[in-house]
């Protein structure tokens, strides 16, 4: 047996507990609460002209049930991005998400295969992006934070590349080999 | 020098021999008997038509496929180069696939049963990346085979480390790590279910089969039909309920008899070697089929007991590599290499074999919190009351069926605690391992090296009293453990972090 199991001072290891994690800008929030709320519109009105031609007419009930559902469903959006949490430490970054389910996921960065900086045209409008980490194995949704300041997510990208691309040339050649 | 000559030829485009028609006709007849659903409709339409017409069909189909065979022969051209290997093919749809050597993660070598008169295999080659970067040679000489796989892992070995000249040294003597005896597989397939690998392969068998096999199920089941029929009109219920179990005990008998041998025919004379680098499979006894793969591609080891295992106290041990991006069916079990059934003390030698390994059955494991079996049983107590209720009320069914659903939630709030009792987290020096099972107990171990992603997840209630579920995401899989107590998973996240972290080390 090679087999050795060397014990480890807890005391000394840095823990996830004492890191302050920082929000995400508040407009991502407010972008989802807006596009919620273009959408439930857009569905109450397609809903009303097919209900209108029923001919035994819908339950009365129906319409504030509805009306209900789609308020939860667009205060859920903005509560749910008013959660999102991120901060980097030197040798990972860590995202913290969720109103019921809350999660907490830690990235280090020298398993972090490829990065990329994602804008739609309405994050672009109010200078927002989302940054992607990609590490191997399909199981769990990539390591995405979503709602980044622009020049915070190119900082950001920028520290990444910069940590995956080692002085070490051998272990950078099987790092980037796998995908 | 003579290698050196073969290997400038070969970096020219080449063909493959005539005879990989063969194997293009057979794997178009398999596409074909795999989407055999998606024509289900015309295979309809076809028995109800004229059988003139039914034949010429049936001839139509074949011709298609032998003509785009010999299409896929005529235009399939590969070359292997210093570096990597370069293949072009496809008739309606032309690919250009290149796979650089580095990027190789198995070579296998198969020997398909249409091949063996003439002793060509066909060699497979396995990227970590996408299914679709897979390349098969096809119709190849034997020797001609071995001299490119053995191309293929020397600069392999020589691009990543400078080690090269021992490991060619040292690539003759593969020592026998373990090798399955037919009884062993007879109990691997008595275990396992094994039986849809014969199911795979019937749609087509049966077809070669003909009418005969036809007939004689037909009879069968006709006999059975009035049987039963006979039974229901005029014998007592009794009499049914032991025609059901008759039936149900043969349906087993079959099934089980179908699966030993489909454990025999995928499994037959296997034989796992390895070196200090390299880990090489042999087995098949149709299409014999022989995989190299790099022990540091290992990425977790999973020692499975299923409940019938605990009856011959085996286990599987499967090695597994990182997960392809598309999960299909086709290529799947190329990225795992499973031991069948061995013994306990046997699956700890050959994980330690693969890489340096903790015992799993002596290690202390840390159980989850309470709180998940009195929320399983919880949510079970609603959903049998629930059912209760509804037995009684809405369909005002006989008082025994009551008790019945009371056995019935017995046995489940039994699973539950069983299941309870199993979960389980270690964490040594340099592993992780997490134990789960119900009659049967799992291992899975991973070296803290190959963690790719931490994350620990609650509920607002567990947040409360500090409890966590954890995920481990390796490359092949994620290991999670529902409701640890919040310090001891924010310990482990802690320290598999400061591992991964201040090592470096790679993980493949």
């Amino acid at each position: 047996m090679t087999f050795e199991n060397p014990p480890v001072a807890l005391s000394e290891l840095p823990r996830i507990a004492d890191v302050e994690l920082h929000p995400v800008q508040r407009s991502h929030a407010w972008i989802g609460l807006v596009l919620w709320l273009v959408i439930c519109a857009a569905l109450a009105a397609g809903a009303a002209f097919v209900l209108q031609q029923q001919q035994p007419p819908p339950p009365e009930w129906l319409l504030p049930a509805l009306l209900l559902l789609a308020t939860a469903q667009c205060i859920r959006v903005f509560a749910y991005r008013r959660t999102l949490r991120y901060a980097l430490r030197s040798h990972d970054m860590i995202f913290a998400a969720g109103l019921f389910w809350r999660s907490q996921t830690i990235q280090p960065l020298c398993r972090v295969q490829h990065v990329e900086i994602e804008r739609g045209p309405i994050e672009k409008r109010f200078n927002l992006a989302t940054l992607k980490l990609f590490s191997a194995g399909s199981s769990m949704a990539t390591f995405a934070i979503p709602g980044l300041a622009g020049d915070d997510a190119e900082r950001l990208r920028a520290f990444v590349l910069d940590y995956t691309t080692p002085s070490d040339e051998a272990d950078s050649v099987t790092e980037q080999a796998s995908l | 020098m003579i290698a050196e000559q073969a290997s400038a030829d070969e970096e020219q485009w080449q063909p493959l021999s005539v005879w990989s028609v063969a194997y293009f006709v057979v794997s178009g007849f398999l596409a074909l008997a795999r989407n055999v659903w998606a024509l289900f409709p015309v295979v309809f339409v076809g028995i109800q038509m004229d059988q003139l017409w039914l034949v010429l069909g049936i001839a139509s189909v074949a011709l298609a496929i032998i003509i785009g065979a010999v299409l896929q022969y005529l235009l399939f051209r590969f070359r292997v180069m210093a570096s990597r290997i370069e293949v072009r093919q496809g008739v309606l749809n032309r690919r250009v696939t290149s796979l650089e050597f580095a990027r190789v993660q198995n070579v296998s070598i198969e020997l398909p049963f249409y091949y063996r008169p003439l002793q060509l295999v066909t060699l497979k080659i396995d990227s970590a990346g996408s299914s679709s970067d897979e390349i098969h040679l096809s119709a190849l000489d034997r020797s001609h085979a071995e001299r490119l796989r053995a191309n293929i892992l020397r600069q392999r070995i020589e691009t990543e480390s400078a080690a090269g000249a021992v490991e060619a040294e040292e690539e003759v003597r593969d020592a026998l790590l373990i090798s399955r005896s037919i009884p062993d597989l007879i109990i691997h397939g008595l275990t396992n279910n094994r039986a849809w690998i014969i199911a795979g392969g019937a749609a087509a068998v049966l077809g070669q089969m003909g009418d005969p096999g036809e007939r004689l199920l037909g009879s069968l089941f006709a006999d059975l039909g009035s049987d039963t029929a006979a039974a229901l009109a005029d014998q007592s219920i009794f009499i049914v309920m032991l025609g059901v179990l008759s039936l149900a005990l043969m349906l087993v008998a079959v099934v089980t008899a179908l699966s030993v041998l489909g454990s025999i025919l995928s499994y037959y004379g296997f034989e796992l070697r390895g070196n200090s680098q390299r880990l090489t499979v042999r087995r098949g006894l149709l299409n014999q089929r022989e995989t190299n793969l790099r022990k540091s591609r290992v990425q977790v080891i999973a020692s499975k007991e299923g409940w019938l295992d605990r009856v011959f106290s085996r286990r599987n041990l499967v090695f597994e590599q990182i997960a392809q991006g598309g999960n299909d069916s086709s290529g799947g079990d190329e990225t795992k290499v499973l031991v069948p059934s061995v013994t306990a003390p046997q699956s700890l030698e050959l994980s330690e074999a693969v890489m340096p390994s903790p015992d799993v059955f002596a290690l202390d494991y840390q159980a989850v919190s309470p709180r998940l079996l009195a929320r399983g049983l919880l949510l079970l107590g609603l959903v049998y009351v629930a059912l209760a209720v509804a037995a009684t009320a809405a369909l005002s069914l006989p008082g025994f069926t009551l008790y019945a659903l009371g056995v019935i939630a017995s046995v489940h709030a039994l699973v539950v605690f069983g299941r309870y009792k199993r979960w389980g987290l270690a964490l040594t020096g340099h592993h992780v391992v997490v134990r789960s099972g119900l009659i049967g107990v799992t291992y899975l171990v991973a070296p803290l090296t190959k963690i790719q992603r931490v994350r620990l997840r609650q509920t607002i209630f567990m947040g409360r009293a500090d409890l966590s579920h954890i995920g481990l995401q390796i490359a092949s899989r994620t290991m999670e453990v529902p409701m640890l107590p919040g310090a001891f998973a924010r310990e482990v996240v802690d320290r598999c972090l400061a591992y991964v972290e201040s090592r470096r080390e790679s993980w493949m």
